[in-house]
């Protein structure tokens, strides 16, 4: 019976992280919206192994949402998106001239957007990476 | 006889202990190199194979009674459900706060320290740090009037009474059912906790994670050092006065101390007159000016461990202030023969004269100092491997030495 317990105990972080994962996972298979951002400060937007990005809401086409308003109170003011300093050097450019876009999971349904994929030039940062090697 | 077994399964621990404590960090700076070759669906599901193969090895060095590996696997566990969280930040870009994922971690990771009580140790300080992020989500629950001050440093005379308050009571509650668990494993009736113990080392706990958060955002002022330092000395001179009047051994004065210093250190740091320039001058005989400030607290804790007759944390300070005096020597070849030297003559005499502790010290010393020579990785990715094969590498040393000792003593007493 003990052992059982401390079976049980030790399977509860595992039980939690899994079921985390599958609600983020169906989280991220929503409709797919594209909000362009900018760097959140133009001094410094890439620290370390994050980037800093702001939505820009006056770029961003609201016609991919709902009456073709953009719900601007559904998002966070601010983003950070993990990326490696080497790769992030490679981009400060692209996004300094305001060509990226954050494709984020949204749903009407309450929750959180969740960011899947950075667009640069509308192709995944990694396929942009990948052709200007 | 059986105090010199206590004593060497002490040592074994603490350096398991360490070990492990890199093997995880190893695994967390794996996660932040950020494998972006590998498909995230792969990376959540060998995340999860491996805490299930981890909770495997816990089960089955329990169910083989190796006590001291299952402690070792319980660590790394606690490690790599860190690590795990951070991977599902990372794969689904959520938003990255450190206070948010040690309350999350501290909210799920809770079991492990009923199954290994050193465990708490970790958790604590993480869940306390954590709990610096409860404010803002209650923000938006009770209203903004009550916690729109949480981040000022003037707020300090208010809410964190009632924060630390409340989390003291948390935490003592925690610590009277770990006890319960613990008698009821030994099979004994509950024994009497001592409140003002518990309650003191919550509170400097509290004290402590609440000054370490300001570290990293705020510059150091005098209004700082009056709300934090301050009440940090009235609070630990009572604890020491109530403590001596019981001619109570107390470690409080230590915790005391470490705040005190941390604190007045960065403080006079931030100082840009003689003052700091003195203090820079100091611990300029090493690379960097926070490399003094161990030195400092070692220093003033051997002495009070001495004035007080503390014996076990006399050791202790000995033995921190060799590590120190072995990792912050320059990281090249001509510092590290004579640090290997200086540990062969340790282990030499050690040998001669039957003290075990000093003779595994000096191993595990040079092993660290080995190690040592080759930390500096750039690589974030090679880092990770580095810190996991370094405890790897402890670990075997340990449990080599356990085996090996055995041996070596027992044919020297038969002579």
């Amino acid at each position: 019976m003990k052992n059982k317990i401390f079976a049980i105990l030790l399977f509860v972080p595992v039980i939690v992280l899994g079921a985390y994962m599958i609600k983020l996972i169906s989280m991220s298979r929503f409709e797919k919206v594209e909000v362009a951002v900018q760097g959140y400060d133009p001094k410094d937007f890439f620290s370390g192994y994050y980037m800093y990005l702001r939505p820009d809401w006056e770029k961003t086409d609201c016609s991919q949402f709902a009456d073709n308003i953009c719900p601007q109170e559904e998002f966070e003011q601010t983003y950070t998106f993990y990326i490696k300093r080497e790769q992030s050097d490679k981009l400060s450019a692209k996004v300094n001239a305001g060509d990226v876009k954050l494709q984020f999971s949204y749903s009407k349904g309450g929750f959180k957007p969740l960011i899947t994929d950075l667009l640069v030039d509308g192709k995944s940062f990694l396929e942009y990476l990948q052709q200007t090697k | 006889m059986e105090k010199i077994e206590k004593k060497e399964n002490y040592w074994e621990t603490v350096l398991l202990y360490f070990a492990s404590f890199l093997v995880g960090l190893g695994m967390i700076a794996e996660v932040a190199a950020n494998w972006q070759q590998i498909p995230n669906e792969a990376k959540l599901i060998g995340a999860l194979v491996l805490m299930i193969v981890n909770v495997g090895a816990i089960v089955i060095s329990k169910w083989a009674k190796k006590n001291l590996l299952m402690q070792v696997f319980t660590c790394i566990y606690a490690f790599l459900i860190a690590g795990v969280i951070g991977l599902i930040g990372q794969v689904f870009q959520l938003h990255s706060d450190v206070a948010k994922g040690c309350l999350f971690w501290s909210l799920i990771s809770w079991p492990l320290f009923l199954i290994v009580p050193q465990i708490l140790w970790l958790w604590i300080p993480l869940f306390f740090f954590g709990v610096h992020y409860l404010p803002p989500c209650l923000q938006s629950l009770i209203g903004e009037g009550i916690f729109s001050d949480w981040n000022s440093v003037g707020s300090m005379s208010k809410l964190p009474l009632v924060y630390l308050t409340i989390s003291t009571i948390a935490v003592y509650a925690l610590f009277l059912i770990y006890e319960y668990f613990v008698c009821v494993r030994n099979g004994k009736n509950s024994s009497f906790i001592n409140p003002l113990k518990f309650y003191s080392a919550v509170l400097m706990w509290g004290l402590y994670c609440r000054a370490s958060s300001y570290a990293m955002d705020s510059t150091v002022t005098i209004g700082f050092v009056r709300e934090i330092l301050v009440p940090c000395i009235v609070v630990g001179c009572i604890i020491y006065a109530v403590n001596r009047m019981f001619k109570r051994e107390s470690f409080m004065p230590i915790f005391l101390l470490g705040v005190v210093l941390q604190w007045s250190y960065v403080f006079v740091l931030n100082d840009h007159s003689t003052l700091g320039g003195l203090v820079s001058w100091v611990s300029g005989i090493h690379s960097t000016d926070t490399d003094g400030l161990p030195l400092i607290f070692w220093l003033i804790a051997l002495a009070y461990s001495w004035y007080h007759k503390m014996p076990r944390l006399q050791k202790i300070c000995v033995l921190a202030l060799i590590t120190w005096l072995i990792l912050t020597l320059e990281d090249n070849i001509f510092s590290l023969i004579p640090c290997l030297i200086y540990c062969a003559i340790i282990a030499f005499f050690a040998y001669r004269q039957r003290n075990k502790k000093w003779f595994n010290t000096a191993i595990i010393m040079a092993v660290l100092r080995i190690l040592f020579e080759y930390a500096d990785v750039q690589n974030l990715q090679y880092f990770g491997m580095y810190l996991v094969g370094s405890g790897l590498l402890i670990i075997v040393t340990v449990l080599f030495l356990t085996k090996y000792n055995r041996i070596l003593w027992e044919k020297k007493d038969e002579k």
